[in-house]
């Protein structure tokens, strides 16, 4: 039997009054590109922390590739890359000298960091932009940086905690395509967002979740039924339609 | 992987001093050279306290205990010279904790903070014991008291920095800090009453006071100074016993840093927030503080509200009262009636006051945002800021006018006091705004752990602040201290309004300055700010 990419057992947490997510049991398959969407607060990012080591769960178990990540969190982040929302790191170095101190805080080959650095760099069109100190990047560039930096090692699973997220369309193509070209080779890609036809276009399979709770999880097609993914998610959360009346201020002359 | 943090560490500076510009690079080195010549000093005078007092151990002891309490201490109040390497941005590479933790500690022996110490220690021991073989194993057990407390240290600041996260937390860690910090003035001045008596009359025995300080070599920091002490005298026992004490302490330390590591790396900060908070003052403009409704007013209650929530603001108005009250009851008995007390009183005062004043360095990041979000001009998010810290002040100013009366055992004192204290706040302030607004630095805001990573140049530019203010407050002390000096409290009062009308006088003449200077500065000066912010 195939090891799923990613394997949730009974995932919960719990922050004070607030139970951020809710006993999620779900495998993702290798080779997938699995989008997970829900409103605002809906557990997403905690949901990826947890899957990455960053956040420790109340309950339940995560693995990647077959290695516990709570158990063994060393190994499993030889096989996994991530792009929080808000990545922490070394802003003073210049982008090449992040991703060659990545690549030797992992115990990579000089060689083959070098060799892998200047391909990356070239792919996300950032050569002449590597010696720039990543302080001085713009918020795609950083972007860009830290998904060098998640995919140097070659990971087979890469996470990504709302990618597109003030990267212009440019970028975002080139982001698209390295995601894809990360599937082609058999890698696996989970990642959120509230951009619905972001999703809608590049995932195979989706999970929606709701205040913790997983609402639906399956292929794309199975859960759009031929409708689009942005009505479809609407109608499952619910939307909150503004009052007639409620901001008659607005845009009235100022005071 | 001790290389590579090593590296890490180096290329973090290099690039910072690359980046900067001249006038941020030379303040970044003379940063630096400060800290070699400190060390240096230091290191001189702990070699010459060996050479003049008899009890070489309690002097090694103490010098390594207090450069422990240093390490401890440092790091989470005051500004470091350069980029310190956080755990956090290594969560998400493959490191065990306890690998990171080790990393981290190599990281940290580069650096100023490091090379301060061991230039201390290896001088101060040679000088004191001798250069030679001895002077090596006594140099090794120097450097593994250093990473002892470089381990401590790492280990503590990773603690708060965890569960520093919730601000009860935050007021919780700043009142012990404060408390912290207030015991070596108690002891100072409990050593100094004792030994007074023992002395005779106005005497200080030194040896009594070295002799009582002993024990401190048996403190986890102390240790490595009896060891060093212990290798001079041969005593194997001594040698036996520090070294398995020293690195049980050292593994413990390491181990405990491992455990904050990965519960900073792991764990979510819960800040629950209060009830009484939820939905609390939106508007700009005051309604909770007796301000004026002006712009400075409305800036002063923004300011009013931000630091009464700070936890530095709070630790440092409880601390300082509750340091006056203490000093003045321990330290009280002692000086009472002595030639001493006027002068005793004056400086727990000028202590007080100062400790609260010098956070406030006019313009900042706050003041930016001021001026950004609501059109104030920026002399009036100047003098609002101003306002609020004056506001801040007033209670300490008057309990240090009251230590001075106790003191003294004079209740004319207590005017003269209250007087000092408002002469003196307004000519640090006027000190700290010219300061913020010729340096254009963005100095360390009210935020007690928020201000780790400032830059050397910053520091630079506050010791400068600190130092124009000290000369600014000069002609107050003369004011209020000679005639309190040459004749009492009578003349004392009549040279504090003297000294009010110079303080106060003052700080309008530089508020009249600094508008014209923001008329030529204003955007640079917020250009500088937001690049820095």
């Amino acid at each position: 039997m195939e090891v799923p990419a990613v394997s949730y057992d009974g995932l919960t947490k719990r922050f004070a009054d607030t139970l951020a997510v809710d006993d999620v049991t779900i495998d993702i398959p290798l080779g997938s590109f699995f989008g997970i969407v829900g409103p605002n607060g809906a557990g997403k990012t905690t949901m990826l922390r947890m899957t990455t080591g960053l956040l420790r769960p109340d309950a339940g178990t995560v693995s990647i590739a077959g290695h516990d990540v709570w158990e063994d969190p060393a190994t499993a982040k030889t096989r996994f890359g991530v792009v929080p929302d808000n990545p922490s790191m070394f802003e003073r170095l210049t982008g090449r000298e992040l991703i060659e101190f990545n690549g030797m805080m992992r115990g990579m080959d000089t060689d083959v960091i070098a060799q892998r650095r200047e391909s990356l760099l070239r792919l996300l069109d950032l050569t002449e932009a590597g010696d720039t100190i990543v302080a001085d990047y713009s918020l795609g560039m950083t972007k860009k940086i830290a998904i060098a930096c998640a995919l140097l090692h070659n990971p087979s699973v890469l996470f990504l905690d709302e990618p597109f997220a003030g990267v212009d369309p440019v970028a975002r193509q080139t982001l698209e395509q390295i995601l894809r070209r990360h599937i082609n080779g058999g890698g696996t890609v989970v990642f959120s967002d509230h951009a619905m036809d972001v999703v809608e276009r590049l995932c195979d399979r989706i999970m929606v979740i709701d205040h913790g709770t997983v609402l639906t999880t399956g292929s794309t097609e199975e859960i759009t039924g031929g409708r689009r993914l942005q009505d479809v998610f609407v109608e499952m959360v619910g939307a909150q339609i503004t009052e007639e009346g409620d901001l008659e201020w607005l845009g009235s002359s100022p005071g | 992987m001790a290389r590579v943090f090593a590296r890490l560490k180096l290329r973090l500076i290099a690039n910072r001093l690359r980046r900067s510009s001249v006038i941020q690079a030379f303040g970044f080195l003379v940063s630096w050279l400060l800290a070699i010549a400190v060390g240096i000093g230091l290191g001189y005078a702990y070699g010459a306290l060996l050479l003049a007092v008899e009890n070489d151990l309690a002097i090694s002891g103490t010098v390594f205990t207090l450069t422990g309490l240093a390490w401890l201490l440092l790091p989470v109040i005051a500004a470091t010279l350069d980029d310190t390497i956080e755990a956090r941005q290594f969560e998400l590479l493959p490191f065990t904790s306890r690998q990171l933790a080790y990393g981290l500690t190599v990281a940290a022996f580069v650096g100023p903070g490091a090379s301060m110490t061991i230039l201390m220690l290896a001088i101060g021991i040679g000088v004191g014991y001798g250069f030679g073989f001895v002077w090596l194993l006594q140099l090794a057990a120097a450097l593994s008291g250093l990473a002892f407390m470089i381990v401590a240290s790492r280990w503590i600041t990773t603690l708060l920095t965890d569960l520093l996260r919730s601000r009860r937390t935050q007021e919780i860690a700043a009142l012990t800090i404060v408390g912290l910090l207030t015991l070596p003035g108690v002891a100072a001045s409990l050593l100094v009453a004792e030994t007074a008596e023992n002395g005779g009359p106005g005497g200080f025995d030194i040896e009594a006071i070295v002799d009582a300080m002993e024990p401190l070599a048996w403190t986890p920091p102390g240790v490595f100074g009896l060891l060093v002490d212990a290798f001079e005298r041969n005593a194997w026992g001594q040698i036996a016993a520090g070294m398995a004490y020293g690195a049980m302490g050292l593994v413990v330390a390491g181990l405990l840093f491992a455990r904050s590591v990965d519960r900073l790396q792991t764990r979510a900060a819960v800040n629950r927030r209060s009830r009484r908070r939820r939905g609390g003052i939106t508007a700009l403009y005051p309604k909770r503080y007796p301000l004026p409704r002006t712009p400075v007013g409305s800036v002063a209650a923004k300011e009013l509200k931000y630091l009464l929530r700070d936890s530095r603001v709070k630790a440092q108005l409880i601390g300082g009262a509750v340091a006056t009250v203490v000093l003045v009851a321990t330290g009280g008995a002692a000086l009472r009636d002595t030639p001493y007390a006027p002068f005793a009183a004056a400086f727990i005062g000028f202590l007080v006051t100062a400790s609260v004043i010098p956070n406030q360095f006019g313009f900042d990041g706050g003041s930016f945002w001021a001026y950004q979000s609501s059109s104030i001009r920026l002399i009036d998010v100047l003098a609002g800021k101003n306002l609020g810290w004056a506001a801040i002040t007033l209670p300490l100013v008057v309990l240090a006018a009251v230590a001075a009366a106790v003191l003294s055992g004079d209740a004319r004192y207590l005017l003269a006091g209250v007087l000092a204290g408002v002469s003196v706040t307004a000519m640090f302030t006027a000190g700290g705004n010219l300061t913020s607004i010729l340096g254009a630095y963005p100095l360390p805001e009210s935020n007690l752990f928020g201000s780790r990573n400032v830059s050397g140049t910053a520091l630079i530019f506050s010791f400068l602040g600190l130092g124009l203010s000290g000369l600014l407050i000069i002609p107050i002390a003369l004011l209020i201290g000679l005639p309190a000096f040459l004749s009492g409290p009578a003349l004392a009062t009549l040279g504090a309004v003297a000294a009010t009308v110079y303080g106060v006088g003052g700080y309008a003449l530089s508020m009249r300055w600094i508008q014209r200077l923001l008329e030529a500065r204003a955007l640079w000066l917020l250009d500088t700010i937001d690049k820095e912010r």
